[in-house]
């Protein structure tokens, strides 16, 4: 007990005898100007420092060690590093002038997946990025990422899919926190709002090795916004409207920044009614509101960085869907009446994340330990508006402990271990069960090699999981796996290669082994299926990407062997009146496809970019050679950007126009309703205004053309229900920042 | 420090913002629906976990939904 006592300690208070580091940023080249005001990013210790008029920056940290840190100045091309602080100061940073600059909008190699832990290619995207086209939902946002896509529910509920696969096989991270939500049903949406989020990052394939068992089909890592620069206070209120659905979306943050603790709170709320379709109509209960609050704290001591986050997230989706008519069609969901009062069949969640993070720099060593909790509270209100049918609640702790060593300058070894007690608990006053009483432990322990030498970098890992449940019913499974990866990489100046193997193993959820009953937002009967056993998968993951002065062009092809592929099959039967769904494996399937993308950005018009992504994904059970349920249709996105280089008082940043089409789907499964193909066009312009260009104003139209269209994933497919017409949206934001004084 | 204390204000109206908490309701009798009117709040609730009170002897299912 003494000898955890002790570690406990030294954990949280070891402090080392640290000093004040300090350097310059200057132009590059023989005697280089200081450059003033320079930005200082240091991304793992949450740290931003701005330097001086004289370029001098100083940073009261680190005694040694390494300390990743991304510098920008205007006019100056962004470098990103690895800064050894056991240098004598003053610490020079040169940064070339920006003559002509290609903003990597597809080649990311500084992602914070990436660097640390991927030899994959990872997607890296700021959420501005993302959603500058006028996406109103997270959902929307990420489906913008080549090789993701998105299962909706009207316009209220989205569900990542990488490359095919879903569900309980992707797995969700904010800020390191892994997020548990009920993932295995299809109408679980995405179990957060935008609100405060920086950006995201999401691996594709096989991520089992550092993200746990479960990410068969991969990660979706949300990022917060960092935390203010130091000694300031930063503030920001956003509030958008689009038509379709009369929805507003409200946000608002403060971040406080001092020298050593730093504090950021968000909010926001969004309102949408039942949302248009481009006949004029109503989906009757597409409505939805949430609100989400999240509050984030870091403190820096000398060595190390303490972090806790919080995040609140509540909703109440409507269902569409839903009708008492006799004789069924279409228009039996259709109303010409635009509600936004609560109804039902409705979903309402309830979710409490919080994580505590703690990381400890020693010169040759970094160790870093996280507790976390997250409490998902799922209602499915069927006839009433105020009393739900099923009332589940999923508590999951999590405790992770991370220790990386650098060995010499080549190569590093990670070790650690991630564990988690999750219960599932009906509330037994809820008329129906559809999940049962549960608990769930899981445990893993990973082992990474890491060797760099000039532009390769080799990794080698595995990882051994087990996984226990017991029921209520007194049943008991037990399950474990080993997983591998191991890949190489070469980083130059103006090209990447990758190549990367790996396995994943997926233990079957409480849902999918003991569902018995009634799930309303999926309108159906499920049976669960005590007989699966674990899921494998074997992915070939390869990228080359150019990275020119004004192009950029990446590809990146896969091949994905999976085994004992879990689906939910319907049958003939009815229960109750609905169509009973079972849980059934299939022996050995293939995924396979590709992702492209293509940017340019030509010389002689700074002010034109154009970027194109194509990502297609095919499917087999190898023993019927029929397609797997729910694979995406092939899809092209193409955006033609125009930057407005302006000055004064108003300035236009830029005018976009985005095109997406999506090819038909015909390789169905059983019953599988097939889809044509479509093309969605998306404009957007925005200006900043005032001095300080404080104030941003974005205007736009999503579907300008009115297209109807139903989207392969949509689980309105079945009642022929097509997605948004036309959709105007402005947006308008307000900046404030305000220099602290030193204490 | 007054355009933070109204942007906190902004944050802290969010979490108080509250929602139309009504709802037209009516109960099914011999094939056709009768209407009740407007229950709001703990009415109903308890409409709704408890039925609704037509006369002293009778108590019938309310349906509040919007269809």
């Amino acid at each position: 007990m003494k000898k955890i006592l002790f570690l406990t300690f030294l954990l949280i208070f070891v402090q080392g005898f640290g000093q004040e580091i300090s350097g310059v940023v200057r132009e590059a080249g023989e005697n280089g100007k200081p450059i003033p005001f320079a930005k200082l990013d240091f991304v793992d210790l949450g740290q931003i420092v701005v330097c001086d008029e004289d370029g001098k920056w100083s940073f009261n940290y680190q005694e040694k060690g390494i300390a990743h840190v991304h510098v920008e100045a205007v006019g100056f091309e962004r470098k990103e590093l690895d800064l050894d602080l056991s240098s004598l100061p003053p610490i020079v940073i040169s940064l070339n002038i920006a003559h002509h600059h290609l903003d990597k909008v597809l080649v990311s190699n500084d992602g914070l997946l990436q660097r640390e832990k991927s030899i994959t290619n990872v997607e890296t995207h700021d959420m501005y990025t993302l959603k500058q086209n006028g996406a109103p939902t997270l959902g929307e946002a990420i489906e913008n990422i080549s090789g993701v896509n998105v299962t909706n529910t009207g316009a209220g509920i989205s569900k990542p899919v990488i490359r095919g696969l879903s569900g309980a096989r992707v797995l969700t991270y904010v800020n390191g926190l892994r997020i548990e939500n009920q993932q295995w049903g299809a109408d679980h949406g995405l179990p957060i709002a935008d609100v405060g989020v920086g950006g995201v990052e999401v691996i594709k394939g096989p991520a089992s090795l550092l993200y746990g068992a479960d990410a068969l089909g991969g990660v979706i890592y949300f990022v917060d916004e960092p935390f203010a620069e130091k000694n300031n206070l930063e503030a920001n209120v956003q509030s958008s409207y689009y038509s379709s659905n009369l929805m507003t979306a409200n946000k608002a943050g403060i971040k406080w920044s001092k020298e050593k603790f730093k504090l950021s709170v968000f909010g926001g709320y969004d309102n949408a009614a039942d949302y248009t379709t481009p006949s004029g109509l109503q989906v009757r209960n597409s409505r939805f509101r949430q609100q989400t609050a999240k509050v984030s704290m870091g403190y820096n001591s000398k060595n190390s960085v303490t972090n806790f986050r919080y995040i609140f997230y509540s909703g109440r989706i409507g269902l569409p869907g839903h009708t008492h008519d006799s004789i069924i069609d279409v228009s039996s969901f259709l109303t010409t009446t635009q509600n936004r009062t609560r109804n039902t069949p409705a979903q309402v969640l309830q979710n409490h994340f919080a994580q505590l993070e703690h990381k400890l720099f020693l010169e040759k060593h970094e160790l870093t330990f996280s507790l976390g909790n997250t409490n998902n509270r799922l209602m499915e209100h069927e006839e009433k508006i105020t009393i739900p049918d099923i009332n589940v609640n999923l508590n999951n702790s999590l405790f992770n402990l991370k220790w990386k060593y650098q060995l010499n300058e080549r190569l590093s070894l990670t070790v650690g271990s991630q564990n988690m007690v999750q219960f599932t608990v009906n509330d037994k006053a809820a008329p129906e069960q559809l999940t049962s009483d549960s608990r769930t432990i899981d445990m893993g322990g990973y082992v990474l090699m890491n060797f760099k030498k000039g532009k390769w970098r080799t990794l080698l890992g595995g990882r051994f999981d087990r996984r226990n449940i017991a029921a209520a019913s007194d049943e008991a499974f037990d399950y474990s796996g080993f997983n591998f990866s191991a890949g190489f990489n070469r980083i130059g100046k103006m090209s990447d290669f990758r190549l990367n193997v790996s396995s994943g193993f997926r233990a079957p959820t409480v849902a999918e082994l003991l569902n018995e009953g009634v799930h309303h937002g999926s309108n159906r009967y499920e049976i669960g299926n005590p007989n699966l056993v674990s899921e494998r998968a074997f992915q070939l993951d390869g990228t080359y990407a150019l990275h020119l002065d004004d192009l950029e062009l990446i590809i990146n092809p896969y091949f994905n062997v999976l085994n004992n592929y879990v689906i939910s099959v319907v049958t003939d039967s009815f229960i109750d009146s609905y169509q009973v769904f079972e849980y059934q494996q299939i022996d050995n399937a293939i995924l396979y496809g590709a992702d492209f993308g293509f940017h340019y950005h030509p010389h002689h018009a700074h002010w034109l970019h154009l970027e194109t992504s194509f990502s297609t994904v095919f499917s087999e059970d190898l023993n019927n050679k029929n397609p797997l349920p729910n694979i995406p249709a092939t899809s092209i996105n193409s955006q033609i950007r125009f930057d407005f280089d302006m000055n004064g008082w108003f300035q236009l940043s830029h005018f976009a126009v985005q095109h997406k089409y999506y090819f038909a789907q015909p390789r169905v499964f059983d019953l599988e309703i097939p889809t044509g193909d479509y093309h969605i066009v998306n404009t957007s312009l925005n200006a900043l205004l005032g001095k300080e260009k404080s104030l941003s104003v974005s205007v736009g139209c999503r579907n300008i053309l009115n297209t109807e269209f139903i989207p392969h994933l949509s689980n309105l497919k079945r009642f022929g229900l097509p997605d948004l017409g036309i959709n105007g949206f402005i947006s308008i934001s307000y900046n404030l920042k305000h220099k602290l004084k030193k204490q | 420090m007054k355009k933070y204390v109204l942007a906190l204000g902004v944050v802290g109206s969010f979490a108080l913002f509250s929602c139309y908490k009504c709802h037209e309701c009516h109960y099914d009798e011999n094939g056709s629906e009768i209407e009740i009117g407007e229950l709001c709040g703990e009415d109903l609730e308890n409409a709704e976990a408890n039925g609704y009170a037509i006369n002293d002897s009778t108590t019938v299912t309310v349906h509040c939904e919007d269809h």
